[in-house]
């Protein structure tokens, strides 16, 4: 690089400026070979500050900077002790501290020779030099400087922008290059990061080569219309496709400018790689797609608006359900004309507003409330009036829609016609409440019921138990109607005896009656007879023996035993009296037994007329069998049913007898008593036959129960008896031993219904 | 002292024949008959002062037979020997008839010859207290001739002065 001071020196001389006025504006030193100070004039001592006495002797690193390193002076030294003059910039520190710049010409001295070496032709800020003359070292230095300062600090600031765009143009993230159309004059670092080429690699290839094809030639003739400075002046934008290193895609935004550079223009070109937001966009893109198919596919009413508030998406259930077709929608930030008569920001543009908070109770009145699912959504339920028929509930739910940062970049919001449901819900709310009504009207019914039910129960186990009794009830009357069966057969049977004893008693009755007159008649007519008899006989005793009367009377006397006649015949007529008498009586006792003439009433009655008028009928049973010993207490009368209990001791009266075995006669004892104490009266037939084992004594009272052969008996006797007996309150007790006979005792009370409480 | 006796069995009658023929004193007369029918024909030829008749018998029972005995001779006696001891028999009787006593088969000869004879007695009584009386009412002029003549003809003929009307209005001359 020429140096100004050189030139203006040369210049200046040449122009006849005083070289000492001129040498004065110039800082001159002499430095011995050491570099000691030798010569300062008035300039440099200006200029460092300090005067000549004390910079003499000094080195020149009294006034160093040090903002140049050690090794430059040790270089620039050497470069003076070979012989060679050192050009250069100095930093000088003064006496105060201050920097101030310095153009700086030394000049080796030899003692043979002192003219100053050519100048060299260029050069930066570094030292050059011709080389020393051959042969000798130089033992002087001259110093000749310039004040530099102000130049410095304008080439410093140039320079330090340089640096600082270099600097910068390295460090940032963005991609840089400078060309021409050709080959790139230069690249920086991220550059190379974006691309996976090295700078060398780059500065060997054009931007183009860079570029997918596609796009090569488009951006190649667009860069050259710009380096001929055609178009705006403005910086152009493009999305350039380049491929890298790699044979990767990636999307750079390039920002071109047309700057001069040097003698003509360059195309400056910062290049973001975007390959990310390319990619985001392409996602967004889809994402965009797919959120267009299902809210346009969602049979939920939805729809979507953008961060500006602008309807993006509208899908066909939300055009039923609001009647608003999406082409009137789409694309404009009117989302409210679907749903208000006035302008008012719907639920999705609160949302992306970002102040729903603030203004919600003023559009929606408490009826928002926050998504309990969805962070960052609301919800609210609002009627409109004006939609449908009847208008509708609607349910809203709005949901902000986030960027990968978490921007809000749109809301969705859906609706959902809550009017069937709502109908649904009163529906079911009253069928609730019909339910519950229900539901207390059945509980109340039920509780009835139940009430009910347990009265059933306890009516039910009353009427089981009742049933039961009746049951137990029923068998023993069973067992009794049978019994009374059986009695009332017996009965009848009596009773046809009765009558048919009634009906003989009375044809017997006649011949009994004239027999037994006729026999009185008899008996006077034999005293008669007997009388005229005696007569005769006395008139005949008159006659002599031999007289033929007397004889014929002796004789007649003799023949038919006359005197045998006279005194028989009293006999005769008592017997047939007798006889006569005892067929009478059995009549009156079949009668009497039967009772056919006084019915079946109670009355009272005397037992041992009875036992006689039954032991009368039954005689024939018994006669050949046993004696019969009758030992009659005193008994009062009986109130009783005397028929019914001839038939008992009728039964007693006929076992006794056919408990006698065949060969012997036997004995059998009726015997009577009175318990005037107890009320009672009772009778006693006993036997001295065969007995009654003790494992059939329990079942004598069975009805059919006979040890008799077949046709003797029914086995119906004892049980009747039995029953008999039990009707009069009484009891029947059995006492037997096998081989020794049996005892059937009849005890009855005196009074009916007396022995109720005593009856076994 | 007339008795009518009527029974089906003649050995009854025959006993009772016997009995009265000697209890009884010698004036009495005992008729007898075994036919009711009979017996009633005879009683409206001839007054008898006391009447016996059995109960169960062929042609009617002795309920009948004294009620339409009792048409022809209101005043006599009567008296039922029966076997037949039914209370309801017996009771019946009693109200029907009117009946003097009833006495039962077989019987004591004593008990039938005392009521036969005390019930004749009594009716002989009374029937001579009514003749004493109509005498002294005719003596007196209170009985008009018609009615001694009906009573003469009443005597003689028991049952002739009344008219038996049938229910038709016939006049019934018989019993059949």
């Amino acid at each position: 690089m020429p140096h100004p001071a050189e030139q203006d020196l040369t210049e200046l001389i040449a122009l006849g400026v005083d070289p000492a006025l001129l040498m004065d504006s110039l800082q001159l030193s002499l430095a011995d070979e050491n570099g000691n100070i030798l010569y300062v004039n008035q300039a440099f001592c200006r200029a460092c500050g300090y005067t000549r006495e004390e910079l003499l002797g000094q080195p020149y690193r009294l006034i160093a900077s040090n903002r140049q390193p050690p090794a430059f002076f040790t270089a620039m030294w050497n470069q003076l002790r070979a012989g060679a003059a050192w050009q250069g910039e100095l930093s000088n520190r003064n006496r105060d501290g201050g920097e101030y710049w310095i153009e700086l010409t030394i000049l080796p001295v030899t003692r043979t020779s002192c003219a100053p070496p050519p100048a060299p032709e260029g050069g930066g800020g570094q030292a050059t030099g011709t080389g020393p003359a051959a042969g000798a070292l130089p033992h002087r230095f001259l110093g000749i400087g310039k004040d530099i300062s102000r130049v410095v600090s304008a080439e410093r600031q140039a320079r330090r922008s340089a640096e600082r765009f270099q600097g910068l143009a390295e460090t940032v993230g963005a991609a840089i290059m400078l060309h021409r159309g050709g080959k790139l004059l230069y690249v920086n670092r991220a550059l190379e990061r974006c691309t996976g080429y090295r700078r060398e690699e780059l500065l060997e290839c054009a931007f183009f080569d860079l570029v997918r094809e596609d796009q090569r030639e488009t951006l190649r003739q667009r860069s050259a219309a710009m380096l001929r400075g055609e178009g705006e002046a403005e910086a152009e934008l493009h999305e350039v496709p380049i491929l890298t290193r790699g044979g990767d895609l990636r999307w750079l935004d390039v920002t071109v400018v047309r700057i001069a550079y040097e003698t003509g223009h360059a195309l400056l070109a910062t290049a973001l790689d975007v390959t990310g937001r390319k990619q985001a966009e392409a996602a967004q893109q889809h994402i965009q797609q797919v959120l267009q198919q299902i809210v346009q596919g969602s049979p939920v009413p939805t729809f979507v608006i953008d961060s500006a508030g602008v309807v993006t998406h509208w899908n066909h259930a939300c055009e039923l359900v609001t009647d608003t077709p999406a082409s009137q929608m789409l694309g404009r930030g009117a989302a409210w004309e679907a749903f208000y008569e006035y302008e008012r920001p719907v639920l999705a543009e609160l949302i992306v507003t970002g102040d729903i908070e603030r203004r919600i109770d003023s559009y929606y009145h408490g009826n928002v409330r926050r998504s309990p699912i969805i962070p960052g959504a609301y919800e609210a339920e609002l009627f409109f009036p004006r939609s449908g028929d009847h208008g509708r509930w609607l349910f809203f739910t709005a949901a902000p829609l986030r960027d990968l940062d978490g921007r809000i970049i749109g809301a969705i919001e859906t609706l959902v016609d809550m009017s069937e449901r709502k109908q649904a819900e009163e529906a079911l709310r009253r069928a609730r409440a019909e339910l519950e009504s229900k539901v207390e009207q059945r509980t109340a019914q039920l509780a009835s019921a139940k009430a009910e039910l347990e009265a059933d129960v306890s009516r039910r186990a009353a009427s089981e138990q009742e049933a039961l009794r009746r049951n137990t009830e029923l068998t023993e009357l069973n067992a009794r109607l049978q019994d009374a069966q059986q009695q009332l057969l017996q009965s009848e049977k009596l009773a046809s005896i009765g009558q048919l004893a009634a009906g003989v008693a009375h044809e017997i009755n006649n011949p009994i009656g004239y027999v037994q007159s006729n026999l009185g008649t008899l008996e006077r007519y034999l005293a008669g007879l007997g009388a005229v008899a005696s007569a005769l006989a006395a008139a005949a005793a008159q006659l002599p023996p031999e007289h033929p009367a007397a004889i014929a009377a002796r004789q007649a006397r003799e023949a038919h035993d006359y005197d045998f006649i006279m005194e028989d015949l009293p006999a005769l007529l008592r017997q047939s009296r007798e006889g006569v008498d005892r067929v009478r009586k059995i009549v009156a006792d079949l009668k009497d037994f039967s009772r056919v003439d006084s019915g079946q009433d109670w009355q009272w009655s005397d037992l041992h007329a009875g036992l006689d008028s039954t032991l009368n009928i039954v005689n024939n049973e018994i006669k050949y069998r046993a004696e019969v010993v009758k030992e009659y207490a005193r008994l009062p009368e009986v109130e009783c049913l005397p028929s019914q209990l001839n038939q008992v001791f009728l039964n007693l009266l006929v076992n006794a007898a056919h408990a006698i075995p065949d060969g012997r006669m036997g004995r059998i004892l009726i015997r009577t008593g009175h318990d005037a104490a107890a009320g009672k009266v009772w009778v006693e037939v006993s036997d001295d036959g065969v007995g009654i084992p003790p494992e059939l004594i329990k079942r004598i009272f069975d009805p059919f129960f006979t040890t008799k052969p077949i046709g003797k008996g029914t086995g119906l006797g004892l049980s009747l008896a039995y029953g008999i007996v039990k009707k009069h309150g009484g009891e029947l007790q059995v006492e037997s031993e096998p081989g020794q006979g049996s005892r059937f005792r009849v005890m009855l009370p005196v009074r009916r219904g007396d022995g109720a409480a005593g009856a076994a | 002292m007339r008795i009518l006796l009527v029974d089906d069995e003649s050995h009854v009658l025959a006993a009772l024949v016997r009995l009265l023929r000697h209890a009884l004193p010698k004036a009495a007369q005992v008729e007898s008959h075994s036919s009711p029918r009979a017996a009633l024909a005879r009683a409206t030829e001839v007054p008898f002062d006391t009447v016996l008749c059995d109960y169960r018998m062929p042609e009617m029972d002795g309920v009948a037979f004294l009620k339409a005995f009792r048409d022809i001779q209101p005043q006599v006696p009567r008296l039922i020997l029966s076997g037949v001891t039914d209370f309801d028999v017996l009771m019946n009787a009693v109200n029907e008839v009117g009946l003097y006593r009833y006495l039962i088969k077989p019987w004591e000869d004593q008990e039938i010859v005392a009521a036969v004879r005390d019930s004749a007695m009594a009716h002989l009584r009374e029937e001579e207290a009514r003749r004493l009386a109509d005498e002294r009412r005719a003596e007196l002029g209170h009985l008009s001739p018609e009615e001694l003549e009906k009573q003469r003809l009443e005597a003689e003929e028991p049952g002739i002065t009344r008219v038996r009307w049938g229910p038709d209005g016939a006049i019934h001359l018989d019993e059949d």
